[in-house]
């Protein structure tokens, strides 16, 4: 199995740069649909599912492998080098972005800028730090993935149509970019909000941009502060859109960020 | 082809009624901002949350009334899909009432969009889910619960056979050295009936434990470069004495277009032909067993292959076929008595062609005969990665 087919690689643009986006936790690469095309022009665009998620190859899941972000990190690293992508602009989403910090820790000179989009190297609060949410929280959000991928829900809906060997019947009917295999999904769930990478940030010289929604809930302001503060050569922009996906919710604003960025750090 | 109201139709009766079908849908009903702002609502979403009218149409968000929990799950895969896809289906969450009980919901959303293609509204609607997921649980909390007693089965079955492995390596020892030494024929008798015995019983413990080891998800398949049809062949001729002594003859056909060396298990696939082969003289008592292998789809570094173990035997019921591949579980009840045998053998054979992602299958008529067959994916060298 290349590592193009195990994360489900897909290449487009014009540019010879890289411009890397990876998803964060609950969907898949088409969460970057409204920004991605916006940089084709300038940029060589590369979108992949991480393993377990979108229409990655979930036989290559290793609970081991992935039990740490690390290993998400060690797949971003392997896409570059099987890709042969340096000076790459990395676009990491909520848990992502802690990807790319990893991944441009363990092979600074792949990567040229870093653009976390509503980071967060922890999640859980911790003496003198808030990450916003405790232990318990996250039993909870475990509880909500129970329901959602084991209960009667709509992710279920090719097993009770009774047809697993043509899911299209199935599909438009479902939440097709954020199917996941249950366990998996629990698992990236833990690994995601259980994961501490604050002592992470500071390897990071290349210049950085810190994306920070406002009323975030999973990755608040102080948090984005905390970020800024710990990456020195970061630009922190807080923007006027609200929730946790703003390359969704405010994909202009979003890009409108990015090519500032970009254009001041280039 | 809108159908004319009845003329007498009292118009504001009409609209009251749709207001009484809204405000009292046995659902609630929410329409909220593309960013959660709360708009509209209905009183059924009053009457079950006891949240105030006023209060929901002041700037709360619809996520704010949800737990952590449920928060994190709006905000990482409800909002995306409903930005993604337009809408969201079957959303499961925990709503927080105004005392503080926990209301579990089912939602379902869409985005309305206006003609520039920009979130306007969001509608939602939303079921109680409370009987449904206390049903939910019962039915999780029984499947964890099964499936850790066949967890904890197994792993007791394995425990015991290696328990039970060690005393009796002892004993074949002792028989061994028995058998060696000076003996009455009747004394030689009892010790061939020893050995024999503990023989039977030693491998009917290593299938056992190959049983558990094949259904233990941390079973890791080999990868080496390996020759199947040396493999194929040498199994044949272990099994030659064993068939010419029963008058059986044993053939074996290998296509030219198999590859001669591919990259696989070679011991699982061994021990699954050899499973196969070794049944089909037991139960052949005259006639022939025949070893077939044919290369089918060829892609660029994988072959498919498959393999049928044929033979002219005593067959299988129609009502014992989809049973055969059972532990403990033979074609007849006098079978292990006429035959022998644990019948795990299909069984690991079927657990091990699991784990290659392929099964087994079988084609029987009683008195005529029995084909075993697989197929199975095998790297070709070389052209792989």
């Amino acid at each position: 199995m290349s590592v193009r087919a195990r994360n489900n690689v897909h290449v487009s643009g014009t540019g010879a740069q890289p411009m890397l986006f990876a998803h964060g936790f609950g969907c898949d690469q088409n969460m970057w649909r409204f920004v991605a095309p916006a940089f084709e022009r300038s940029y060589k665009v590369v979108l992949f599912d991480h393993v377990g998620a979108g229409h990655s190859d979930t036989a290559a899941y290793d609970q081991r492998k992935y039990g740490t972000l690390a290993g998400y990190a060690a797949d971003v690293l392997e896409i570059c080098r099987e890709l042969d992508l340096e000076e790459v602009v990395f676009v990491g989403h909520s848990v992502a972005a802690m990807m790319g910090v990893l991944a441009a820790g363990m092979e600074p000179h792949r990567f040229s800028r870093l653009v976390l989009v509503a980071p967060s190297p922890r999640y859980l609060n911790d003496a003198g730090y808030v990450g916003g949410f405790a232990r318990s929280d996250i039993d909870g959000l475990l509880d909500a993935l129970d329901s959602n991928y084991l209960g009667w829900s709509s992710t279920m809906a090719p097993v009770i149509i009774g047809n697993a060997d043509r899911p299209e019947l199935a599909a438009e009917l479902t939440n097709s970019f954020c199917r996941a295999d249950p366990a998996i999904a629990a698992h990236f769930a833990r690994v995601t909000f259980l994961s501490d990478n604050r002592a992470d940030l500071t390897r990071i010289s290349i210049p950085t941009l810190i994306l920070q929604c406002a009323e975030d809930v999973i990755a608040p302001g102080s948090v984005g502060e905390y970020v800024h503060r710990q990456i020195p050569a970061s630009r922190l922009v807080n923007m006027k859109a609200t929730g946790h996906c703003p390359n969704l919710s405010a994909p202009d604003e979003t890009i409108a960020a990015m090519r500032e960025f970009l254009a001041a750090a280039g | 082809m809108a159908h004319e109201p009845p003329a007498r139709l009292d118009h504001a009766l009409l609209d009251e009624t749709v207001e009484d079908l809204y405000e009292h849908a046995p659902c609630g009903y929410l329409s909220t901002l593309p960013d959660g702002t709360i708009a509209r609502v209905n009183q059924t979403w009053l009457d079950w949350t006891g949240q105030a009218r006023a209060g929901l149409l002041s700037g709360t968000k619809f996520q704010t009334l949800l737990t952590v929990g449920s928060r994190i799950y709006y905000e990482t895969h409800y909002a995306p899909l409903l930005q993604m896809q337009g809408f969201a289906r079957e959303i499961a969450f925990d709503v927080v009432c105004a005392d503080g009980r926990i209301l579990p919901v089912v939602a379902n959303a869409v985005q309305k969009r206006s003609e520039e293609g920009s979130a306007v509204i969001n509608r939602i609607t939303l079921f109680d889910s409370t009987d449904r997921k206390r049903y939910e649980r019962e039915l999780l909390l029984a499947r964890r619960r099964a499936e850790q007693t066949v967890k904890e089965k197994a792993d007791l079955l394995s425990m015991l056979s290696h328990d039970i492995r060690n005393p009796l390596n002892a004993v074949m020892g002792v028989v061994q050295l028995l058998d060696r030494s000076e003996l009455t024929d009747r004394q030689r008798r009892h010790v061939q009936l020893l050995k024999s015995s503990s023989d039977n019983m030693l491998q009917l413990l290593n299938r056992v434990l190959e049983l558990s080891k094949a259904e233990s998800s941390s079973y890791a398949l080999g990868r080496t470069a390996f020759s199947l049809r040396a493999v194929i062949e040498d199994i044949v001729a272990t099994f030659g004495p064993t068939a010419e002594a029963k008058g059986l003859r044993l053939r074996c056909t290998i296509s030219e277009r198999v590859p001669p060396i591919v990259v696989g298990d070679a011991i699982v696939l061994r021990q699954i032909v050899t499973n196969l082969v070794g049944n089909a003289i037991k139960f052949t008592p005259a006639g022939e067993v025949a070893v077939m292998v044919q290369a089918g789809e060829i892609a660029a570094d994988a072959i498919t292959l498959h393999v049928a173990v044929s033979d002219t035997g005593i067959g299988i019921a129609p009502d014992r076929l989809d049973r055969i591949f059972n532990e403990f579980t033979q074609a007849s009840d006098d079978t292990a008595a006429t035959f022998g045998g644990s019948g795990l053998g299909l069984a690991i054979s079927r657990k091990l062609l699991a784990l290659h992602g392929s099964e087994i299958h079988v084609a029987s008529t009683p008195g005529q005969g029995s084909t075993f067959s697989f197929a199975v994916r095998l790297l070709v060298p070389g052209t792989a990665e």
